[in-house]
């Protein structure tokens, strides 16, 4: 297994307040009373005089920890072998060539490739896996940095022109 | 302290009754040891010379020619001394147990001064100008109640010294002792033995309020003793409720006890219950109020 975001993990600090919150004493109210002489008799609760003690409520706690455990793990995104996520980038032939329209089809090559990736490659891809896409005419350049938005990577696409030189959004 | 004057009109047919005899110094209504004039005839004595010869029983010398002189019980009036505990514990409760207490100490006051009895109010502890007032009759009441109603309740007791400093050595017909009795045993024990040793009708009238009876012991907390300042860590929950009413049997059964043995006579009262059904009421079932339709007390 692997985590797409190991980075959530830090969101484990959120359990140090927690555990403080719960194994922190909370301080006796306090009262006067006529006299001690009965209850003095009473069994003293020495635990009570610390700061810090074990919790009463353990069942919560723990019901806590196991919570918080469980954001933790989704906020990572946890991934089974096999299925980690995948850069997948699209490099766009932005030529004048590109322009051109092959016999017997009313649209051009630019179009028609862009066409097939919508349709073919693109629903292919998992959510997690990211699409960069790089056009490649009289000048490269990258005209969207990968990303998990699927759709922004196709607007970006649609936006070449086979002029020679990349349109990104 | 306040005081509810009010509660005198409803007690006033009530009296003090004596222990066994009346010991006080002027002439009353109670039986005393002493032999002298009164109405009940006591014993015969021979006559010597120089008697009253209106006490000799001539019916006895008709009959047997004996000279006898009758002799009668003395009627006197009694000493009674009506103690309030007016330390700091004592502050506690709705009403406090020291107003309570005091409503009780005046009513008894009131009783024994109705009949021209010898009372002396003290108060133990507390802040007042004065901690005693004595008198022979109903004029003396309204010094007792100045006393009772400057008083404060406050400050930490020696209760067997500090009774045994009012009572001045002196053996009184009654004694009546009101407090919350919160010492150690061993204070309580030399507490009751001073009572017993100064009065052959010792009552302690026991008042306690909710703050013993069942004190709120639901969650852990601090508590500081009123008088002492000392301060205790308690483990509230069910237990400790359970073993704090153990406790407070025990302790209790202690007090009635060591009461019983030293023939006090023991009056447990609470200060939800009204003054004037603990004069007329609990106090005359144990015997120490009786009504004045009753007749000789």
């Amino acid at each position: 297994m692997s985590f797409f975001t190991p980075l959530a993990a830090i969101l484990g600090v959120l359990a140090i307040p927690t555990l403080l919150a719960f194994l922190h004493q909370r301080r006796a109210p306090e009262r006067v009373a006529p006299s001690l002489v009965l209850l003095r008799r009473l069994k003293a609760d020495v635990s009570s005089q610390r700061r810090f003690a074990l919790p009463r409520h353990l069942l919560a706690l723990a019901l806590y920890m196991m919570a918080l455990l469980a954001v933790i793990f989704a906020a990572a995104s946890p991934a089974l072998e096999g299925h980690e996520p995948r850069t997948v980038w699209v490099v766009v032939d932005a030529s004048t060539s590109m322009g051109a329209q092959d016999e017997g089809s009313t649209k051009s090559r630019l179009e028609r490739a862009i066409e097939r990736l919508e349709l073919e490659v693109l629903p292919e891809l998992s959510w997690f896996d990211e699409v960069g896409v790089v056009v490649a005419g009289a000048e490269r350049h990258v005209a969207l940095e990968p990303t998990r938005h699927h759709e922004q990577a196709l607007d970006v696409m649609k936006a070449i022109t086979p002029a020679g030189v990349g349109a990104p959004a | 302290m306040r005081l509810d004057r009010d509660i005198f009109r409803r007690v006033a047919h009530l009296k003090l009754t004596t222990p066994r005899f009346a010991h006080g110094p002027l002439q009353g209504d109670r039986r005393s040891p002493r032999r002298g004039r009164g109405v009940e005839f006591a014993d015969y004595r021979p006559y010597t010379p120089g008697d009253d010869l209106r006490l000799v029983d001539w019916n006895v010398y008709g009959r047997l020619e004996l000279l006898l002189v009758r002799l009668f019980h003395e009627d006197l009036n009694m000493t009674a001394q009506v103690v309030l505990d007016a330390s700091a514990s004592m502050a506690f409760g709705q009403p406090r147990k020291a107003d309570h207490g005091a409503e009780v100490a005046a009513c008894i006051a009131l009783l024994g001064l109705l009949h021209q009895d010898t009372v002396t109010l003290s108060c133990i502890g507390g802040d007042g100008a004065s901690s005693q007032a004595r008198g022979q009759n109903s004029k003396a009441l309204g010094g007792m109640l100045e006393l009772l109603e400057q008083l404060e309740p406050g400050g930490v007791l020696d209760t067997p010294r500090e009774l045994t400093a009012q009572i001045r050595g002196k053996r009184v017909d009654r004694l009546v002792f009101v407090s919350d009795m919160l010492q150690e045993p061993e204070a309580i024990e030399e507490t009751l033995r001073v009572m017993a040793a100064s009065s052959e009708g010792a009552i302690l009238i026991h008042m306690l309020s909710e703050e013993e009876l069942s004190p709120d012991l639901s969650e852990p907390q601090r508590v500081t003793d009123s008088e002492t300042g000392e301060e205790l860590l308690i483990a509230g929950g069910r237990e400790a409720m359970g073993r704090y009413r153990e406790i407070l049997e025990e302790w209790l059964a202690l007090v009635r006890g060591r009461c019983g043995k030293l023939g006090i006579h023991y009056v447990p009262v609470s200060n939800s219950e009204p003054v004037e059904d603990i004069v007329r009421g609990m106090m005359r079932r144990s015997g120490v109020t009786a009504s004045t339709l009753g007749g000789r007390a």
